[in-house]
């Protein structure tokens, strides 16, 4: 699956009446990452979310490759990957459960969950159920369940926290492993991180 | 991914939950024996006529259904897993159709305890339902009541007050089926054709099924 | 305006003056040009409710759930009324203040109960796309009730509400049907006027409240 371009055109969204995103342009060319920097309430979690088809913009439009990225068809949304706050894990499953179900849902080999769990090494962990992992070891388990599809948008949203060091290394380095082939939106509070990771960079501020 | 595959894949997934912690399913069979006594006493009638056996055993279901209506979505809402389901390559109507049949499991389990306790606890001359129509009609109106219920626990799971608005959504919706299923068995004791009230449960499933199939996508989706 | 407050007036006199008495009823049966007028009237806002939920659905304008929200509102006042004006006439004409075998009342008191829901699911979401979604995805659910509702209380209990319109024709003579023609459409067109003049209202409130965050400095969307 090639990167696809993705287009911000005039985004805007507003939880109540409180204007969180307003008239956000931006256009980020296949294989780029961009870096989502801003304090907290800045409406990056909201963008990220906007930009992997989980919110519809109150005002304005997000495309990922020319169509709008909350009316993707199944295929397309295969290439999208999305990983927030919240680990997106059932608790009650195993971590191999947790990917199998993954494997399942976007049609893949179950070999491919067994090669997941080795990457994110969480084969001791592999039976236990998701709930009662560490917070290190589910968000380990989120990323390798973003992962899994092979996608070609990844959007993530303060991905190393949680993480310890080695874990965050091994991240990193993924992240420019796939820089030039993935295209990339990551959220982070770190901007030294966010500049040694991306190829360009866009601020956001609180709006009143 | 096909749409019966992805169902089938998401109701194992909530039979393994449910399997391993199986609160709800537990829970709605007591309720359904607990609901029996209650409508018993409160009704305070000797010999109850059949509409009142039938009745008090779908008002029982209907109660028990809101259990189920009001956790069923919980996990996804709460942990965000709709995230999860909305990302994936699937239908978004198998995510509805998938807790639709679960509700629907939920309510069979429940009926096999709630069925032959109110044939346990009818007074030795009361009249009794036929259990041929009974069976009939609580098939049918399983059908409309788990359709219904997974787009009301849908919409509901995601608004403040859940465990208030879910029985305010739920019941208004499901007294039409109420009426007809209980007609099933009023007419067969009666000897009178059951078919005009079977065919308004079938009706009533299918108006229901479809709406919520039409726009189920809507809930579940910002 | 104008219209609707001419044709208001010329109800009021033509069922005052004009219609002879019914044969059954006497004089009393008159409040049968405002119940029955009013109540198909609710049932028609709610329709139009439910077309614009459909639009919205479709085209994701938020003024589609206003026309929406605003034609539900009209249908629950007037449903209101109805459900004020039936009891009085079923009082004075039968001696009762409610009839569970009146199909049409109870038809009406089912879907009046549904819409309630509808308010108390609207304003417990916040201000936004969700709240126009669950609006939009419960009128369109609520309209599906009605010949539900319909046809399970036909089915619950005989008939005693009088049957004025049949298959074959309404059974009544020429010059009442004219009046309550006449009465239909004076409340049709008093719900448009009223239904225009809520929507103006809340699209105004909402102007003043966009130009007040400007004025304070706050971020406005288009």
């Amino acid at each position: 699956m090639t990167a696809p371009r993705v287009e911000l055109r005039g985004v805007g969204h507003a939880y109540g009446g409180r204007v969180v995103l307003a008239g956000v342009d931006r256009v980020l060319e296949p294989g780029r990452a961009l870096g989502l920097l801003g304090p907290n309430g800045s409406g990056k979690s909201t963008l990220l979310r906007c930009i992997a088809g989980l919110l519809r913009p109150r005002a304005g439009s997000v495309l990922v490759d020319g169509r709008e990225s909350c009316e993707l068809p199944p295929a397309e949304r295969a290439r999208v990957a999305y990983a927030g706050h919240r680990p997106l894990l059932w608790g009650g499953l195993s971590a191999r459960e947790n990917l199998l179900l993954c494997a399942g849902l976007y049609g893949l080999e179950p070999e491919s969950a067994e090669r997941a769990l080795e990457s994110a090494d969480l084969e001791e962990a592999a039976e236990r159920p998701a709930a009662a992992l560490s917070q290190g070891q589910r968000q380990r388990l989120a990323l390798a369940r973003a992962l899994l599809p092979a996608p070609s948008l990844l959007v993530l949203d303060e991905p190393h926290s949680g993480l310890d060091e080695a874990s965050g290394i091994r991240l990193d380095a993924l992240l420019a492993q796939a820089r030039g082939h993935v295209t990339i939106v990551l959220a982070t509070h770190e901007r030294s991180r966010a500049e040694r990771l991306c190829d360009e960079l866009m601020q956001l501020e609180v709006l009143r | 991914m096909p749409f019966a595959r992805a169902v089938s894949l998401l109701v194992r997934t909530d039979l393994v939950l449910e399997r391993r912690a199986p609160q709800l399913a537990l829970a709605m069979a007591l309720f359904a024996a607990v609901a029996q006594v209650v409508l018993h006493y409160g009704a305070d009638i000797e010999r109850p006529p059949l509409a009142v056996t039938v009745g008090s055993l779908w008002v029982t279901l209907l109660l028990a259904t809101l259990l189920a209506v009001a956790r069923v979505f919980n996990a996804e809402r709460d942990e965000g897993l709709l995230d999860a389901l909305v990302l994936a390559p699937i239908p978004r109507t198998a995510i509805w159709a998938a807790k639709a049949i679960a509700i629907g499991a939920l309510l069979v389990l429940m009926e096999a305890v709630a069925v032959p306790l109110s044939y346990l606890f009818l007074p030795a001359d009361a009249p009794v339902p036929q259990l041929g129509t009974l069976l009939l009609s609580l098939a049918a109106g399983d059908v409309g009541l788990a359709a219904l219920g997974s787009l009301v626990a849908s919409v509901a799971s995601a608004v403040r007050g859940r465990e208030v608005m879910v029985p305010l959504l739920y019941l208004p919706a499901a007294v039409p089926l109420l009426i007809a299923a209980l007609a099933c068995s009023v007419h067969a004791s009666s000897g009178q054709s059951v078919v005009r009230p079977l065919a308004l449960v079938l009706l009533y499933d299918a108006i229901v099924a479809l709406l919520a199939y039409a726009v189920c996508e809507h809930a579940l989706t910002d | 305006m104008l219209a609707a407050g001419g044709l208001l007036v010329l109800s009021t006199l033509l069922i005052a003056l004009w219609v002879p008495d019914d044969r059954a009823e006497g004089y009393r049966q008159r409040i049968f040009y405002l119940h029955v007028p009013i109540a198909l009237t609710a049932y028609l806002f709610l329709l139009v409710g439910a077309f614009y939920a459909a639009r919205y659905l479709l085209r994701r304008d938020p003024l589609d759930d206003l026309r929406s929200y605003v034609a539900i509102h009209q249908g629950v006042i007037l449903g209101t009324l109805v459900l004020i004006s039936g009891p009085i006439w079923a009082k004075v004409s039968w001696g009762i203040w409610w009839d569970w075998s009146d199909k049409q009342l109870n038809t009406f008191l089912l879907v009046f109960l549904f819409y309630c829901a509808y308010f108390m699911l609207r304003y417990s979401v916040d201000e936004g796309a969700r709240r126009e979604r669950f609006s939009a995805i419960y009128s369109l659910l609520g309209i599906g009730m009605v010949p539900l509702s319909l046809a399970a209380v036909h089915l619950a209990g005989t008939l005693h509400h009088p049957t004025v319109f049949h298959r074959d024709g309404p059974a009544m003579e020429h010059s009442m049907f004219i009046a309550f023609l006449v009465s239909w459409a004076s409340f049709i067109a008093l719900g448009v006027v009223l239904w225009r003049l809520e929507l103006r209202g809340k699209l105004l409130a909402q102007g003043v409240q966009r130009l007040e965050k400007r004025l304070r400095g706050e971020a406005v969307l288009p």
